[in-house]
């Protein structure tokens, strides 16, 4: 019997959300675990340096320290080597996901890296920042920003984590990557204007999937 | 007869007060507790909280100007951000602001700067401005000072300023020059560490990554300011200066916990 399993990374755990719209989203059983990485060294090697290189350093003393103390922020991750430290601990005979609140990236063909909401292999890791950060946003939030204000963006997360999780499920049964219509819930969206337009699934795919998922939910109005 | 109003004095007078007081001054400073390279917000700031402490600090600073970046904001408007908690600083400095937005709040450049500049002069560190850090001084395995010149020297054809530079210890140096780390890529060159340099992919938590790993690098060298952003990698930031100022701070704190170690 297919089921899910939900990794939710230590400290996010106690102030996650969206146990019950998970749950209610998937007509599969969703399993949810608490989870911490165990090596602060390799997660201190594997951090981003340099937006156009993809190398990686033995870390100073203070790197390790700040893993082990959770001193995070602003610290970008190298979402490839993430997910393939993560597999090595879990069980990926069945889908599984981590939820993180780490910033990650994946290192692009044009020679750069990009922030990215997931990472998908074997398993998948979503970054709930990556929510927020790597959708780019109308010109207006940047200009904002780039004047120091602070500028409200607008990502309904919810929607965005359920979009993500089928995404992978899709991938994981189907070997199914992304749908080209711009409606469709497995569409790969860069942008926050390209989320808004998500309705649903596409016939294709609602064929596909209408047996594992609840759509009603997606029409919340909620933020 | 119209009275004098200054007194009277020599020109010899007031060449042998500067010879006097400067060389004075750098006489006593060949040797510090702590050199701090770069007269920036972080560097001014670590400065501050060391003399404070009653610790002997002298600040190198290449240009004649001292402040960095603090005069001004973004795109050339002298008006300076910081975001909570930093406005507590600009508190203790007297420095008037404004909040602009919940957590956000905007002073004058030039009264922030200056403030700064003459809380560190009040509380007894000294400067060496228009003088250019030029190599680290290391001993047994560990940072013990900077080899200095004349910012001027660097400017001129080698030919005619065959000037060396010379050198001051101390028992720390802090690396406050900036996106260059001059200190920490001299120790690079080195082969002694290997710094990452800065990323330009800009996300908001950028300050607090500069602030998390503000720290010792190297025996006896720990970086603050943008200067952690090139050491670790970091993020590039948005023109706001409250974690230039808390990096500063925690550079202080961790520079007294080294100096109490090497007691």
């Amino acid at each position: 019997m297919m089921h899910m399993k939900i990794y939710v990374e230590r400290p996010l755990w106690d102030s996650f959300q969206f146990f019950n719209t998970i749950r209610s989203f998937f007509k599969f059983d969703v399993e949810f675990e608490e989870y911490k990485f165990k090596d602060p060294h390799f997660l201190a090697y594997i951090r981003i340096r340099s937006p156009d290189k993809r190398e990686f350093y033995d870390p100073f003393p203070i790197e390790i320290e700040n893993e082990r103390r959770g001193l995070i922020k602003g610290v970008i991750y190298d979402g490839v080597e993430l997910l393939k430290h993560f597999c090595f601990n879990i069980d990926v005979s069945n889908p599984a996901v981590l939820i993180t609140e780490r910033l990650i990236a994946t290192f692009g063909e044009d020679g750069r890296y990009h922030l990215r909401m997931i990472v998908m292999g074997p398993a998948a890791i979503i970054s709930l920042k990556g929510v927020l950060y790597a959708p780019a946003k109308p010109l207006q939030y940047y200009l904002m920003h780039s004047f120091g204000f602070d500028d409200e963006i607008e990502v309904r997360v919810d929607k965005v984590l359920k979009m993500l999780l089928l995404q992978f499920y899709a991938y994981f049964k189907y070997n199914e990557i992304f749908c080209e219509k711009e409606e469709c819930m497995l569409h790969n969206c860069h942008t926050t204007e390209e989320i808004k337009k998500v309705t649903g699934l596409c016939e294709k795919h609602r064929k596909m999937l209408k047996n594992v998922v609840n759509l009603s939910p997606l029409s919340s109005k909620k933020k | 007869m119209s009275e004098k109003i200054l007194a009277k004095v020599g020109e010899k007078d007031v060449t042998s007060a500067i010879i006097d007081g400067f060389y004075g001054m750098l006489k006593e400073y060949t040797n510090s507790d702590v050199i701090i390279v770069g007269a920036g917000p972080s560097g001014l700031m670590a400065a501050r909280e060391l003399a404070k402490a009653e610790k002997k600090v002298l600040v190198i600073e290449r240009n004649n100007y001292l402040g960095g970046g603090f005069w001004i904001g973004g795109f050339l408007m002298n008006k300076v951000t910081v975001r909570a908690p930093a406005q507590q600083l600009l508190e203790e400095l007297g420095v008037p602001y404004e909040m602009y937005t919940e957590g956000l709040y905007v002073a004058d450049g030039p009264h922030a700067c200056s403030k700064l500049i003459s809380a560190v002069c009040d509380a007894g560190a000294k400067f060496l401005n228009m003088t250019s850090f030029d190599d680290v001084v290391i001993r047994d395995g560990r940072v013990a000072g900077i080899v200095v010149n004349w910012t001027p020297v660097q400017a001129l054809p080698r030919q005619i300023t065959c000037v060396d530079p010379i050198a001051l210890e101390s028992k720390l140096v802090i690396d406050a020059t900036g996106h260059d780390a001059f200190v920490a890529k001299k120790l690079e060159e080195r082969g002694l560490i290997k710094t990452r340099g800065h990323g330009s992919m800009w996300v908001e938590e950028s300050e607090d990554a500069v602030i998390n790993h503000t720290g010792e690098v190297y025996q006896g060298l720990i970086v603050t300011g943008m200067a952690v952003s090139t050491v670790f990698g970091l993020p590039r930031m948005g023109p706001t200066f409250g974690g230039m100022l808390l990096s500063g701070k925690k550079a202080a704190e961790i520079a007294l916990e080294k100096l109490k170690e090497l007691e």
